[in-house]
């Protein structure tokens, strides 16, 4: 069979082929990692609905690994840093997780969140390269992890005892949760539930909201049904605003406790009045080392620090001070320190101080940006929480909750 | 060397999971003329039904209430099937009218079937999600062939849907559903049940991506419902698209096209230094293959063959093997 009757003409094959071999060609060339280099790996979406947390996590881990690079870099080698999209989706995050392990040999992963960490754990732990989410809260990884997989960020269950334990201390009796649709939003408001019943409490009725809506006035209406003294709202400050304006004009009655997100400044002043009185739950005000960090932060991306950047620096941090513990820029090695250096031995609160001590052969315990971060066996972090209630035009702390009255 | 082995192999591996799907959607599309926009939908079919088969039950801790413990061949089977029979309930009300109440109503499926993903934690976990699924034969290989003898198991099913394909072309099932295609009176005038056709072309094409989501779960071992949103059913059709429907090595070169070139962008910034810019300038890029092969090449890099019936039967009566 020849001439036109062949089913693939020899031009279409040659421009078939050439598509082809160009991908293939390009894929193969540009590979190869750096020699003498060591890098991290930063996993995160930077496109999708989430791409705030890639921009933002790789400023605040840029600005660690500029400290531990003036500080004569991991092990004296000087550290790059390779960021892969994960969309956060699992299949692309599985393909980048590869390619920064297999092809860029990377020591750690910073990232990514609860969305695509699930799908790429056990790629993690194959490869034995340990991976440190400043970002995944859900509190499936509660008990997972320990080994390869940690995280600076603190677990949602930890925030939904936390929001369980302010409504049974303040003596309510009474209480509704409400809830952002997503994974985070979920997590959070179901361990306010658990963590609420197991207090003694009766959470009269539960609510998922889906975000960006207009009007949350239905959702509303059938979360006041029960008459609840206290009300649990987990949301983003968008949803958050649209849900507490509606709630006001509707005269509902009782008090909100608001989960971190909307524990902001601006927050409080645009709700203003409607909001006097209720709770929000918001980390313990960081010490030096957190507005050291705020204003390198702000110097460098002309913005206040993003959630989980405090955390992002900090897993860095950590996983830098690991290797120098562990000696090398391995990171089966390194996975091996990384608990010590969170919490067994004299406090230092950077790099260098860190590079420092642990080259006098003494132990570290590293205190970040973020809080203490200790991790526990399962690689999660113990974390206490400040109690902020609302002026009228400002959040102002009332009290504070340990990490141990959490335990339970 | 090794290493970039490895990162190669998950990147075939992927992309041989479009290529089943987009198998999937040639037979939905580009020879029967069904206009499915929810083609994700059979693929987290097949990938829930595979886990829920083959996971081991559930301890007090965890959301979902099954777990059958089956062995993996049983659950892919099963996920296979519970795909087929979403298409069943789907087509019953849609093909029977005009192709756009298809489009709609498949998209719509989608997103449902999404939002019951996040929601009947009994079921599915919730957002949370189901973990620890097994992997087939895992303590047999070595782990270090592991990913390779995956790859292997991938191009199987591969190989298996297109030489269904394949076989498609020269039955006369095949024609019946093409001429429902180019002219669904004409096919309904000649006897043709055309109804029916269209049922048995959707659910097969619907089992096709419930076998890729199987084996994605598989291959995953963990399913989160961010796994199956909407991009996926689009990735395919682009894979459709630019490989060229109606033709099963379109399929597969478009799909396998798509993932590469989404995959050998990563390696960009490390030669030009452009950050973050990558990842949304990659969009753009698919976003623009798209355009471009519409504007050169509409049906695509391989097109659909179309042969007089004369010359169809000159080739059976010859012996020759049918060349596409």
């Amino acid at each position: 069979m020849s001439g036109r009757d062949t089913p693939i003409d020899r031009r279409t094959f040659l421009q078939t082929t050439a598509a082809a071999g160009a991908t293939l060609g390009v894929a193969g060339c540009l590979g190869g990692s750096s020699e003498g280099n060591a890098s991290l790996g930063v996993l995160q979406p930077f496109t999708g609905e989430v791409a705030w947390v890639g921009e933002s996590s790789e400023v605040a881990v840029n600005i660690a690994v500029d400290e531990i690079n003036d500080a004569g870099g991991m092990n004296g080698s000087e550290v790059e840093v390779i960021t892969e999209d994960t969309e956060a989706n699992q299949q692309t995050a599985t393909s980048a997780i590869r390619k920064l392990i297999d092809s860029d040999g990377v020591s750690a992963i910073l990232g990514p969140t609860s969305f695509t960490l699930p799908a790429v754990m056990n790629i993690a732990q194959e490869s034995q390269v340990p991976v440190i989410s400043p970002t995944a809260g859900t509190s499936v990884l509660d008990d997972k992890g320990g080994e390869y997989v940690f995280r600076t960020a603190m677990s949602d269950s930890l925030g939904g005892r936390a929001m369980a334990r302010i409504a049974a201390d303040n003596g309510y009796d009474d209480i509704a949760v409400m809830y952002v649709d997503n994974q985070g939003g979920r997590s959070f408001g179901q361990t306010v539930i658990d963590g609420f019943e197991a207090l003694g409490g009766t959470v009269t009725n539960d609510v998922a909201l889906t975000p960006g809506k207009s009007s949350y006035r239905s959702e509303l209406t059938k979360a006041f049904e029960g008459d609840p003294e206290f009300v649990s709202l987990t949301a983003g400050t968008e949803t958050g605003q649209i849900v507490i304006e509606q709630w006001d004009e509707q005269d509902l009655g009782g008090v909100w406790g608001l989960s971190n997100d909307m524990q902001t400044s601006g927050f409080a002043e645009e709700v203003g009045a409607a909001l006097e009185g209720s709770y929000a739950i918001g980390p313990l005000a960081g010490g030096d080392k957190y507005d050291e960090f705020a204003e390198e932060y702000e110097s460098r991306a002309d913005e206040s620090p993003q959630p989980f950047t405090a955390e992002g620096y900090d897993a860095t941090i950590i996983a830098a001070l690991a290797a120098q513990a562990a000696e090398s820029n391995q990171g089966s090695d390194l996975a091996g320190r990384i608990i010590d250096v969170s919490r067994e031995g004299d406090t230092v609160e950077s790099f260098e101080a860190g590079a420092d001590a642990l080259g006098d052969g003494a132990n570290v315990n590293y205190e970040g940006a973020s809080g203490p971060v200790d991790f526990t066996d399962q690689g999660n972090i113990r974390s206490s929480f400040a109690v902020f209630q609302s002026t009228g035009s400002a959040w102002e702390q009332t009290g504070e909750i340990s990490a141990d009255s959490l335990e339970f | 060397m090794l290493e970039q082995l490895s990162f190669v192999t998950s990147v075939v591996t992927v992309a041989g999971i479009y290529a089943i799907l987009a198998l999937g959607l040639n037979i939905h599309w580009g020879e029967t003329g069904l206009l499915n926009f929810g083609h994700v939908a059979f693929f987290a079919v097949g990938a829930y039904a595979t886990a829920l088969l083959t996971i081991a039950a559930p301890t007090a801790t965890q959301a979902y209430s099954f777990g059958f413990g089956l062995p993996i061949p049983v659950g892919i089977l099963g996920g296979v099937v519970a795909a087929g029979m979403v298409a069943v309930l789907l087509g019953v009300p849609t093909l029977q009218l005009s192709e756009e109440y298809l489009a709609i109503v498949s998209i719509g499926l989608a997103e449902i079937l999404r939002y019951g993903m996040m929601n009947e934690n009994w079921l599915t976990g919730g957002v949370a999600g189901i973990y620890g699924i097994d992997r087939p034969l895992v303590g047999a290989v070595p782990g270090e062939l592991y990913d390779l003898f995956y790859l292997g198991l991938v191009l199987a099913a591969v190989g298996l849907c297109y030489a269904y394909s394949r076989r498609l072309k020269r039955s006369p099932f095949g024609r019946v559903l093409r001429s429902i295609r180019d002219d669904d009176e004409a096919a309904t005038a000649l006897g043709k049940n055309s109804f029916q056709y269209r049922m048995q072309a959707f659910v097969v094409g619907a089992m096709m991506a419930g076998l890729a989501g199987a084996l994605w779960a598989h291959y995953a071992t963990a399913l989160t419902p961010t796994a199956f949103g909407a991009n996926i059913t689009f990735l395919t059709w682009v894979a459709l698209i630019v490989g060229g429907s109606g033709n099963a090595r379109g399929a597969i070169l478009g799909a396998m096209l798509i993932i590469s070139f989404r995959e050998a962008t990563r390696y960009l910034p490390d030669v030009y230094g452009l950050g973050d810019v990558i990842p949304t300038l990659r969009l753009m890029l698919v976003g623009v293959l798209v355009i471009a092969a519409i504007r050169y090449r509409p049906e695509g890099l391989l097109p659909e063959r179309n042969v007089s019936y004369a010359e169809y039967c000159r080739r059976l009566d010859s012996g020759g093997d049918w060349p596409w």
